[in-house]
């Protein structure tokens, strides 16, 4: 800024006067004025073709998917519907695969290994280790994965979420969030790291933060199998056959929703106290219906999300396999290593209602929450020794008296033991993808301890209230 | 630092007190900033010392040329601050002042020149104050207390004072901020009912007290069919008449980008389980609004389509 002293001070003094003469919104209008004449012009001088109006089906769609009465039940009735036909549909696939890759893959390539007379820890690491993990990584993920993401994406491609949005705005606006957390949440029902850098589309930083520390309770595709599994094992094996896939469905969705309240929850907490603030503008185009490119929708959910996700959690899969096959077969003071882990981290664990096992492979599987249930079945296989299910057992989403559920129930597993390890699924640190995408997007290690640090410490205390009240009423 | 802080906020006041034509004494140094009056006496005595400040007897003190020019850099810092939260932030009203008090004790002159012109050199800040140019221009004071009009009066709310907090917080929930056409509809003590931009409130002595207005523009009136956007309802239509002041930054850019512009003709479209937001069909498109945003939108009720 140069001084007035040396230029035709005169005339510039006198502007510099009259802008104080100026009415203080003067900017403003006529940038208002501006945006009208090119409306004016826009109106005469460009023809529309075809009727701007929107056709009746879509105006009663809305309807039904907005209203009062019908928005919030027609919402979780669609989301019930994908989770039903992701766990009644994965069945199939899956058994199909864990008998090719476990039943008959591991004993075709124990047997080359014996042939080409493999020394017993090598064959031991890259079988036993890091192909069986992998291999159930890809036989629990891949169906529902392969499923859940195409029926999201046809839902995302229909127009369905930005609806989401509008019905859940109300409530992220009392809790004093952005209301475009709503489609951020979304996509951290695929991916938390996805969801995390999706709250770019919110500019008020106050608001994004709270978007990107609450991201977590959106349950990610990393948990969805694990949820379906043990909702299927425990909680469908309770009812008759026809009810089986409903009562996991409705369990799955139980924690869903939950997430969610939790998400409201903290973000309420947040915005009273650390990131204290009011909830700033929103505007969200209700964009028209389309019908979704079905092709083009198996084709891009398949590959960029599906394929990605797996290749990442394989990627995972495979060093976690190492470290599980170490700690359960080097033995320090005649127990391995994983025993010792296990045992002192049972009292804890059954604290909080689940167990060491389940402790150990949290820790094991940090690096991606994909991990954790195979992680926990090696683990089972090895502290019970029933070797067998590694070879003998393949269909892990069969229920009544399947390999899986007797397994897990020789590991001590109870109903409780079940609940808890869903809720602490739901519940705990994100996983070191979303931590340090997080670490990235707020570049700071303040935000990123708060969101690493928040829900594990509400999952430990309501897992301990859970696993207290359950004994409290059995006892 | 802490030195800072106390020279810096009492030159601001000495500045206020000169800019509103009021004395500045020990005791009103010691009121402002809430510190025994021992402790005002020794600051300005030592700001005697550093002749920012002269005594000039009967307990007055008067500011230097120079004082007069530190105490406007720190104005135009606070100033400028509260005007970018206000555009770029989601804190509330109430929270601007407290922010701007800690930062404009720390924003180097370059931070804040830059801040100025990110934000356009802006004249005046989301109160209706007057920004100090960067050679530390003010205009005069101007604008009368909303209370001491008469009934049937008409003019424009020119200031809204943010001190004290509690009175301003109240004023900031019915809405009201400067820049808004007013008429005085009555006058009872301190309390005053006023309709604002289609909207009638009560303001209390203390918040009234807050509220300065002044004269309008020639040739401008009132628009008494003025209604906002959120008064809409459902199988009406509204044609839109402008934005109000209240709508700031990216909030007003993006209303304007979606097509909310003079001329415009909206309906509405759907309108979510709990009755917020609002879906509104905005030339061809629906657009969800909260009623806070809603209420910004200034309209004539029952305009037809084009």
């Amino acid at each position: 800024m140069s001084s007035g002293t040396e230029q035709p001070s005169g005339l510039l003094a006198e502007v510099d006067r009259m802008r104080w003469a100026m009415p203080p919104q003067a900017h403003d209008r006529w940038v208002e004025h501006l945006y009208a004449e090119a409306a004016g012009i826009a109106e005469h001088r460009v023809a529309a073709a075809g009727a701007s109006t929107r056709r009746a089906w879509e105006r009663r769609l809305d309807r039904w998917l907005t209203s009062r009465a019908t928005g919030v039940p027609a919402m979780l009735l669609i989301f019930a519907g994908v989770l039903w036909l992701t766990i009644v549909g994965a069945n199939y696939p899956s058994s199909f695969l864990a008998a090719n890759l476990i039943d008959r893959g591991l004993p075709f390539l124990k047997g080359l290994a014996d042939a080409v007379s493999l020394p017993w820890w090598l064959s031991g690491v890259l079988l036993d280790g890091m192909y069986l993990t992998t291999a159930w990584v890809v036989s629990v993920m891949l169906p529902p994965m392969a499923i859940f993401f195409p029926l999201f994406t046809i839902l995302e491609d229909f127009g369905y979420l930005p609806r989401v949005a509008f019905v859940l705005d109300n409530s992220f606006r009392k809790v004093g969030a952005h209301g475009k957390q709503a489609l951020t949440m979304c996509m951290g029902f695929g991916c938390n790291a996805a969801g995390v850098i999706a709250t770019r589309v919110i500019d008020s930083p106050r608001e994004r933060l709270i978007a990107i520390i609450t991201n977590n309770f959106a349950l990610c595709n990393g948990r969805w199998p694990t949820q379906i599994l043990i909702a299927t094992v425990f909680f469908g094996a309770l009812m008759p056959g026809p009810l089986q896939g409903l009562t996991a469905t409705a369990a799955v969705l139980t924690i869903a929703v939950l997430g969610v309240a939790l998400m409201f929850g903290t973000s309420a907490f947040l915005s009273r106290t650390v990131l204290k603030g009011v909830a700033s503008t929103f505007s969200l185009e209700l964009p028209p219906y389309r019908p979704p490119a079905i092709l083009r929708t198996l084709y891009t959910s398949l590959i960029d999300r599906t394929v990605f996700v797996l290749w990442r959690a394989v990627l995972f899969a495979m060093p976690a396999g190492l470290a599980i096959w170490l700690i359960s077969n080097i033995h320090v003071a005649g127990q391995s290593v994983a025993a010792w882990m296990i045992a002192g981290l049972d009292p804890v664990g059954l604290l909080i209602g689940l167990n060491g096992v389940i402790l150990v492979a949290y820790i094991v599987a940090i690096p991606a929450n994909e991990i954790v249930i195979p992680t926990i079945l090696m683990l089972t296989v090895l502290t019970t020794g029933m070797t067998e299910v590694g070879s003998g057992a393949g269909v892990i989403f069969e229920t009544q008296g399947a390999p899986l559920s007797a397994l897990l129930h020789a590991g001590g597993w109870t109903t409780l033991t079940a609940a808890c390890l869903m809720l602490f699924s739901l519940i705990h640190n994100p996983c070191s993808t979303t931590i340090y995408t997080i670490y990235k997007e707020t570049g700071s290690v303040r935000w990123t301890v708060w969101a690493t640090l928040l829900p594990i410490g509400i999952g430990v205390v309501l897992c301990a209230a859970v696993a207290a009240g359950w004994h409290l009423l059995a006892g | 630092m802490l030195d800072r802080i106390a020279t810096e906020d009492a030159l601001k006041h000495c500045h206020e007190c000169e800019y509103r034509g009021r004395p500045a004494t020990a005791e009103s140094l010691a009121g402002a900033m809430g510190t025994p009056l021992d402790d005002a006496s020794a600051l300005l005595a030592r700001l005697v010392e550093r002749s920012f400040l002269t005594a000039q007897g009967q307990g007055l003190y008067a500011l230097t040329d120079e004082g007069r020019v530190y105490a406007r850099r720190v104005v135009r810092a606070h100033r400028l601050y509260e005007t970018a939260l206000a555009r770029d932030t989601g804190f509330p009203e109430s929270d601007w002042h407290a922010r701007a008090e800690r930062k404009e004790h720390v924003l180097t002159d370059d931070e804040v020149e830059h801040l100025s012109q990110r934000l356009g050199h802006p004249r005046w800040d989301p109160h209706g104050d007057p920004i100090p140019t960067s050679e530390g221009d003010l205009p005069d004071l101007h604008g009368l207390e909303i209370s001491g009009c008469p009934e049937g009066w008409t003019g424009r709310i020119t200031h809204v004072e943010d001190e004290p907090n509690a009175p301003y917080e109240r004023i900031t929930r019915l809405g009201l901020v400067a820049g808004m056409r007013v008429r005085i509809l009555s006058v009872d003590g301190g309390r005053c009912r006023i309709s604002a931009d289609g909207r009638v409130m009560t303001l209390d002595a203390a918040m009234a007290a807050q509220v300065h207005v002044g004269e309008l523009a020639p040739g401008e009136s009132i628009d008494d069919g003025l209604a906002r956007l959120s008064d809409l309802a459902e199988g009406g239509s509204a044609r839109v008449v402008g934005l109000g002041p209240g709508c700031r930054g990216a909030e007003r850019n993006r209303l304007l980008d979606l097509g909310v512009v003079p001329g415009s003709v909206i309906e509405i479209d759907l309108v979510s389980p709990s009755g917020n937001p609002t879906a509104y069909r905005i030339r061809g498109a629906s657009i969800a609004l909260r009623r806070e945003q809603a209420d910004h939108v200034y309209v004539h009720l029952g305009g037809t389509a084009p």
